[in-house]
């Protein structure tokens, strides 16, 4: 490379960061772009607008997109998608597997195959031998469309997908305290927040740009606390102003412990908990808020400091910050939902804000990250789970079918009254021959789900048919079909947030070779199943996202105003958004902010998703993990991202820049232990649990506590799910990721 | 020599400690400073180094996190 090049490369690299800070520059590069278009991350739950720069029909670059929340920035993933797109990998003609091999074939073969065999195996076992597996990651319209074949085209409700794994403890959350799903609260109340309170989330990883502005945050103020609850010193960890680096799996304590300093400092709201709470234990018995603060002098810092593995001091600390700031926002990841107790997790974070008031006001709130960039939209609003249908509804309830029904204009009581499998049951099924044909959705299941030698059996055993982007993805070694789809900005759809907000990925570019959009692929199939093509009249994505919009508006999720030319001309839209000059809610459940409160409400706030309008402090008991550390397997073991990689790899590992710099996965190890086990940085060792045994490179230093492991998850050749858990929280049914007993030996 | 494009989040009250770390630097170059909190500078390094090296930037002192916002590694390849 010559000089000159040399030099008006690194003008372009300090150009990029220049952009990212929203200062103009003229970029020599955007007088060689054809057009920009708008688009939405690919990656995270953060969700940041992009443009997306097309030169001679090809995507050159990708930059923030100003009037986003990300504000122009982007973190390194983002900043990089375009390489994904043109990887050598892409899977561009449909595959049928012959003679063991993948081979190309036409659409019709493939369609066709995989309609007769999930046909023979409706006609002969039923409809619950087949099922649907998708993805956070798929377009909203995909889900839902998805969902309706299956639900009302199929009679199945085997639907599900990979936010089990993700969020569904958040979802159980939600909806077991407030009686609906999704945060109440916005991304900008970051802003205006006085106390993070930041739990099991690495944000500065998980959640790059949103971690820029929670440092923006804390910068702009001194009075700024930030909390952070990890048994990890993340990067996320150093700038708190108290790090509660915790035993993994005894935070309920903690949890309940705060509240016990909360009411024992006087730093309750009376008023607020009188008027919008009551208090249940787990039988759903209400009680007296006597009998609360009973049940919470079991929780005092000093009886549960040992167990919680911190100081009673740093946690009459925390319950003090927490209580004593004027706003106060909890803001929780896998750390808390990954867990066979995530749902209780989820509730006792809320009920910090109840007892608080801290919740309904600009910097207060429970707010959950979700991992995944549509998550949210894509799966948990339109009802892709198996005992979910659109909006908020649920399949065990009568008056829910019903209303569906009549929207789809299926007859009445046809849609399949009993819940179907779900996500670790489903492919439990499939092991045990009850389940025969799976579909899946943008989504690598033999990668991404717990304890990989029990479920992949069941990959192997069924009809496996893919509509899957990349060719190494590991779930392909078992699939008989596999359909090219058009990836990320080669069509048209929205993608929903954490924080609520909806926005367009504009189409910018044509698929290549055969890819098809996986809205075409589904109608196609379902049609060729015997699905009645009046229940799926679309020709794009846009009318599945109308009918959608009307399958919503008569409920609080109400996207009605959310149009597809709104969603072109601005950059997001948070529901419920009833009409189309209805800028979006900010804050559910407060009168004069959400309009599903008439404005003439006579209390502030209504949590109109439980019948009485209240919302519930649960009364959660301390209970350890489902394998805690032991004698013969002394080491918990953890698992998480990185802020390099994406989940399963299969795009990141497409960007040269980055698998470079982060090739494969490690073992992070604490130096207390390292010396004990005689462990240097760099050495290899092998991690043992009671479901298999991996060898990984050690990166030895005080990250982690002694005695625990940190593995990040993204690599395909070192599958740390093969030694993972999958005991499920009983309420969301998402696994414990997040712990699980190990050994440590170097070889 | 991958050459990158990052952000340094300083501290307000070490954004000056930082930038004379960043000067001293051989590989890095400094090219300005945004509302006296964000470093702009580029790197350059050997890509299999990019990582580390980033990670000891987020542990300096003052340094409240690194942003990467382009990195280009074509004459390695
Ligand atoms: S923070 Fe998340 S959504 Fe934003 S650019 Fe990075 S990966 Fe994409």
């Amino acid at each position: 490379m010559s000089l000159s090049r040399r030099d008006f490369i690194k003008q372009l690299a300090a150009m990029s960061a220049l952009t990212a800070l929203g200062i103009p520059t003229k970029a020599k590069a955007d007088q060689n772009i054809d057009f920009w278009s708008k688009a939405v991350c690919r990656y995270c739950g953060t969700g940041c607008g992009v443009m997306v720069g097309v030169k001679d029909g090809k995507v050159v670059t990708v930059k923030g997109d100003p009037n986003n929340h990300n504000k122009g920035l982007l973190c390194l993933k983002g900043a990089l998608l375009a390489p994904v797109i043109y990887a050598k990998e892409r899977v561009t003609k449909p595959l049928i597997r012959r003679n063991g091999k993948l081979e190309p074939a036409s659409w019709d073969e493939a369609l066709d195959l995989t309609a007769r065999k999930f046909r023979e195996s409706i006609d002969k076992f039923g409809p619950e031998s087949v099922g649907y597996y998708g993805s956070g990651q798929a377009l909203t319209e995909e889900t839902y469309l998805a969902s309706k074949i299956f639900k009302a085209g199929l009679k199945s409700n085997n639907v599900e997908g990979n936010p089990r794994l993700c969020m569904a403890s958040a979802v159980g959350g939600y909806t077991t305290t407030f009686g609906k799903d999704e945060p109440c609260g916005c991304f900008e109340d970051i802003d205006a927040t006085s106390c993070f309170f930041i739990f099991g989330s690495n944000t500065s990883e998980c959640h790059p740009v949103l971690f820029r502005r929670i440092a923006d945050r804390k910068q702009s103020d001194p009075k700024v606390k930030v909390i952070v609850v990890d048994p990890r010193t993340t990067n996320t960890a150093r700038i708190a102003d108290l790090h509660l680096k915790v035993k993994a799996g005894n935070d309920l304590a903690l949890l309940n412990a705060m509240a016990y300093v909360i009411f024992r400092e006087e730093l309750d709201d009376p008023r607020f908990i009188e008027r919008y709470v009551h208090f249940k234990d787990n039988e759903k018995k209400t009680h007296t808020l006597e009998e609360y603060l009973r049940f919470l002098d079991d929780y005092t810092p000093e009886k549960v400091a040992d167990l919680v593995g911190v100081t009673a001091e740093d946690i009459w600390r925390a319950g003090r910050m927490f209580g004593e700031a004027p706003a106060s926002l909890s803001l929780w990841c896998m750390g808390a939902n990954q867990r066979t107790r995530g749902v209780w997790a989820n509730n006792l974070i809320s009920n910090l804000h109840l007892i608080t008031g801290k919740i309904g006001k600009p910097g207060s709130s429970p707010f959950s990250l979700t991992g995944q960039p549509n998550a949210c939209g894509g799966v948990r609003d339109t009802g892709g789970l198996s005992h979910l249908l659109p909006a908020g509804r649920v399949i065990a309830k009568k008056a829910h079918r019903n209303q569906v029904e009549k929207q789809w204009g299926i007859p009445q009581d046809s849609l399949n009254p009993k819940p179907g499998l779900h996500t670790t049951a489903l492919f439990e099924a499939m092991s045990k021959g009850e389940v025969n044909c799976l579909l899946t959705l943008c989504t690598n299941p033999a990668h991404s789900l717990p304890n990989l030698h029990k479920f992949n059996p069941g990959l192997k055993q069924c009809f496996l048919a893919c509509i899957e982007t990349f060719s190494d993805a590991k779930t392909l070694e078992f699939a008989d079909v596999v359909f090219p789809p058009s990836f990320w900005v080669e069509r048209e759809g929205v993608y929903g947030c954490s924080e609520r907000r909806y926005a367009l990925i504009g189409k910018a570019i044509d698929a290549p070779g055969e890819c098809r959009d996986s809205v075409n692929i589904l109608v196609d199939l379902a049609v060729r199943m015997g699905v009645d093509p009046k229940l799926v009249p679309y020709k794009n994505s846009e009318d599945v996202w109308n009918e959608w919009r009307e399958v919503s508006s008569s409920t609080p999720y109400n996207f009605m105003g959310i149009t597809r030319e709104r969603l072109r001309k601005e950059s997001g839209i948070l529901w419920p958004c009833p009409t189309e000059d209805h800028p979006g809610t900010k804050r559910r459940y407060v009168r004069g902010e959400d309009p599903n409160i008439p404005a003439d409400y006579p209390n502030k706030y209504w949590f109109y998703g439980n019948e009485d309008g209240r919302a519930v402090v649960w009364m959660r008991p301390q209970k350890p993990p489902a394998e805690p550390a032991d004698a013969e397997y002394p080491f918990v073991l953890t698992t998480g991202r990185v802020i390099d990689h994406w989940h399963t790899g299969t795009m990141t590992n497409k960007v040269p820049e980055i698998n470079k710099s982060f090739p494969e996965a490690y073992v992070e190890i604490n130096d207390q232990d390292a010396k004990r086990l005689g462990v240097q940085n760099g050495d290899n060792v092998e991690l043992i649990s009671r479901r298999g045994a991996m060898v990984f490179q050690a990166r030895v230093g005080d990250v982690c506590n002694p005695g625990l492991v940190f593995v990040p998850w993204f690599d395909p050749d070192r599958l740390i799910n093969e030694l993972t858990i999958d005991a499920i929280d009983p309420g969301s049914k998402q696994p414990e990721f997040k712990i699980c007993a190990c050994k440590v030996r170097k070889v | 020599m991958a050459i990158t494009g990052i952000i340094l989040h300083t501290l307000g009250e070490k954004t000056d400690a930082v930038r004379a770390m960043v000067e001293q630097s051989d590989d890095l170059q400094f090219y300005g400073l945004h509302e006296e909190k964000h470093l702009v500078i580029v790197g350059e390094m050997p890509s299999r180094e990019l990582k580390r090296r980033l990670e000891g930037l987020e542990k300096t002192d003052g340094v409240l996190a690194v942003y990467t916002t382009f990195v280009n590694t074509e004459d390695e390849q």
